[in-house]
């Protein structure tokens, strides 16, 4: 009798801290960046999530995109960082290297492997493309809240402005796009453009990562080798890309930099003809109750006519990651929330305009029949990801650079793109030795 | 312990609150940057130590040296012109003559808004297509007029845009400084037979010397720490090709955005040094006698 009683009491005791510790009372943190369509839904999951796991509160802060990654840096450097935040592709190389990201964990979903988890994106080179912005070395680090790419706007009213329908003439290639948008364009008695057929998105370095280099890998080169470090600029592919560029602002005056970003032009009075560097989350964005709201159609992306390579501009997106700085209790409830985040990808496409790519709900009768998403992941499907490596933002900064040389400057191209190519080669030499 | 002691002390704490915020909120933040200005620090590694290795590879840093040119062309442009049209603005506006309150609040006007909202007004102005190139361009006969894209147009716009800012500000000083000189010198130089050019070279002018002190100082503090106008106003955060690049602009760049908060602690120095040697100078040249324009 006594035995039995010891028995259990040594039962009990070894169980109850396991108990204790599954119920235990833990607090995460949250940050994402303050993409409205999407932030009401977050909060509505959010609620929902605390609701079903009473032990774990959420503090769900939001930050002005164009503040949020200083101000995550900067909480991290400090110890006062998230326990979970939603992360460009673009900035989550130098996370990755400073040991910032903790790889996904599939208890979270209570799945026994990671592999559980990328099967729910598909199988094979599907699910390797699709979550090929949150792997580093082949591990995963973070789950797809969006993914994109960029498709072409038309502004069906501006193009009927112009006697032209869309469907018949749309150009479909960078050489077509030049007689499309002379065509579409508007200028003043001065020769002043008050509305652009069509432009480049000139208004951040970023996008030389999204759409020029993309346009040199539809011609078979590539500008950067992230696994290497090394850049090869100084190439026929880049400098027919730069010159379409600097003609297009110069030779054929149809933009440039000094217009208003592309993306306002669209949505604005100018009501720009064509735009090409909006994704899918553009959609709830352009139905917006104003006057700006255009009556739009989407269209594939712009190719080169001798094209070699099958990709648009570049695929990028925003993946929910996890701060391997954090406690274990933490981190397990983030990887749990990021599951639940992630559980419902058609309310996050239908109410807040952001696909993420989960292979049983592309399969869905909903899914299939949305009007616009076949060609966003025709879009996604055939292109690359942009390349992600510590020193990102220097590298950009010193391409718009290389662009400005030319298009602005006036300078001969062979030397800017022979000393851009020095210039961004230095740089990824040395940030692969600070990182 | 005697009343002269006890006085003293009571006098350290009164004034210790404000020592003790001046340590931890300015004297500490000042050494620790020193500190990583000695070190490469990427933010989320430890810092590395590097001695003063960050301060002689700003000798070739070539965004460092164009900003360096960027920051005393802005310091230039934004301090001597706006000295002498807030002046101009202020000994107006110090004469009688009908309307003038009306036209002071009309002037001082421009420095109500916030700097970032005034250079996004601005930017609306300069666009290619905006108000002033559709004034100015046929009357200099070049269309579109690219304000903010002309490499040499850009920082020239920079500083315009701070200066109609910025002088009401310094107007208003000027015109305080005005106020407070005795209006029976100037009777005094009228009837010793001084027209009013005479009496303000010779008779106030000097006597602004306290306000003309104050007003370089701070517009030079001010000049060097150029930021907000060149974020907001020209493209890309200090373009294009950097002609808007100062060194606030890089110290944030190099900071929040390159992770290389060694480079920049050291421009903060190096910042810091420059400010403190023209401050010190323009303090100096404050207390020698002569300060007169005729």
């Amino acid at each position: 009798m006594k035995v039995k009683v010891l028995l259990i009491l040594l039962i009990v005791g070894l169980l109850a801290p396991v108990a204790l510790a599954q119920d235990e009372p833990v607090t995460i943190t949250y940050w994402g960046h303050a993409y409205l369509p999407r932030v009401a839904l977050d909060e509505e999951m959010i609620a929902a999530f605390m609701e079903a796991n009473p032990h774990i509160t959420v503090e769900y802060e939001t930050i002005p995109s164009a503040d949020f990654f200083a101000t995550l840096n900067t909480a991290m450097a400090s110890g006062a960082g998230p326990d979970l935040f939603n992360l460009a592709t673009g900035r989550s190389a130098e996370f990755y290297l400073q040991g910032i990201l903790a790889p996904v964990d599939p208890a979270g979903w209570g799945l026994e492997s990671v592999d559980d988890i990328k099967a729910l994106y598909g199988s094979g080179d599907m699910a390797e493309g699709m979550l090929a912005g949150a792997t580093y070395d082949g591990t995963l680090y973070g789950i797809p809240t969006e993914m994109s790419a960029y498709a072409c706007y038309v502004n069906l009213d501006s193009w009927a402005d112009a006697g032209l329908d869309p469907a018949e003439d749309f150009p479909y290639t960078f050489e077509g796009m030049v007689e499309v948008a002379e065509k579409l364009t508007i200028r003043d008695e001065n020769g002043v453009i008050t509305r652009r057929g069509f432009d480049f998105n000139w208004s951040a370095p970023v996008y030389m990562m999204l759409h020029f280099n993309p346009m040199v890998q539809q011609l078979g080169g590539d500008m950067f080798d992230e696994v290497n470090y090394t850049a090869d600029i100084n190439t026929p592919e880049v400098k027919r890309v730069l010159e379409y560029w600097n003609n297009w602002a110069n030779e054929w005056n149809l933009g440039g930099p000094e217009y208003v970003v592309s993306r306002t032009g669209f949505r604005s009075a100018e009501r720009m003809a064509t735009e090409c560097t909006m994704g899918n989350w553009a959609v709830p964005l352009l139905e917006a109750e104003d006057s700006f709201a255009p009556n739009y159609g989407i269209y594939p992306q712009l190719r080169w006519e001798d094209a070699v390579n099958p990709n648009g501009f570049a695929n990028y997106g925003f993946n929910l990651m996890a701060n391997a700085t954090s406690s274990e209790a933490k981190q397990a409830a983030a990887w749990k929330l990021i599951a639940w985040l992630t559980s419902r990808p058609d309310r996050y496409l239908n109410e807040g305009g952001l696909f993420q790519p989960k292979a049983a709900y592309l399969e869905t009768e909903e899914f299939k029949n949305n009007e616009i998403m076949p060609v966003f992941l025709d879009e996604i499907t055939s292109s690359y990801f942009h390349p992600r490596f510590a020193g990102y933002n220097e590298v950009i900064e010193a391409i718009m650079r290389m662009r400005d040389r030319v298009v602005i400057a006036g300078e001969d191209i062979d030397t800017v793109l022979a000393e851009a190519e020095e210039e961004v080669n230095a740089i990824l030499q040395r940030v692969k030795t600070e990182f | 312990m005697g009343l002269v002691q006890k006085r003293q002390y009571y006098g350290l704490l009164f004034v210790a609150p404000a020592v003790i915020f001046f340590a931890i909120f300015f004297l500490y933040p000042i050494v620790i940057g020193f500190g990583l200005s000695l070190t490469d620090f990427t933010l989320l590694k430890p810092p590395v130590w590097v001695g003063l290795q960050n301060y002689q590879d700003l000798l070739n840093d070539r965004l460092f040296l164009k900003s360096l040119n960027v920051t005393i062309g802005f310091v230039l442009g934004s301090t001597v012109p706006v000295w002498f049209i807030s002046l101009a603005m202020a000994v107006l506006f110090f004469q009688r003559f009908p309307g003038r309150e009306l036209m002071k609040v009309l002037f001082f006007t421009p420095l109500l808004p916030s700097v970032v909202v005034v250079s996004v007004i601005w930017k609306l102005l300069l666009h290619p297509s905006g108000i002033l190139s559709s004034v100015i361009g046929p009357i200099v006969g070049q269309m579109p007029i690219k304000w903010l894209f002309d490499l040499q147009l850009s920082p020239i716009m920079s500083v315009v845009v701070h200066d109609w800012h910025i002088a009401p500000f310094y107007m208003i000083i000027w015109l305080s400084g005005l106020t407070s000189i005795p209006p029976e010198l100037r009777d005094a130089a009228r009837v010793d037979g001084a027209n009013a050019l005479q009496s303000f070279l010779r008779v106030e002018l000097p006597l602004l010397k306290p306000t003309a002190v104050f007003v370089a100082a701070i517009s030079t503090i001010r000049a060097f720490q150029g930021f907000s106008i060149q974020f907001v106003l020209s493209p890309s955060q200090g373009g294009p090709l950097d002609v808007n690049t100062t060194l606030g602009i890089v110290i944030w760049k190099y900071g929040f955005q390159f992770f290389r908060m060694g480079d920049a602690a050291a421009i903060s120095v190096v910042l810091f040094a420059f400010i403190l040697i023209f401050t010190l100078f323009q303090l100096r040249l404050g207390r020698s006698d002569d300060f007169s324009l005729s």
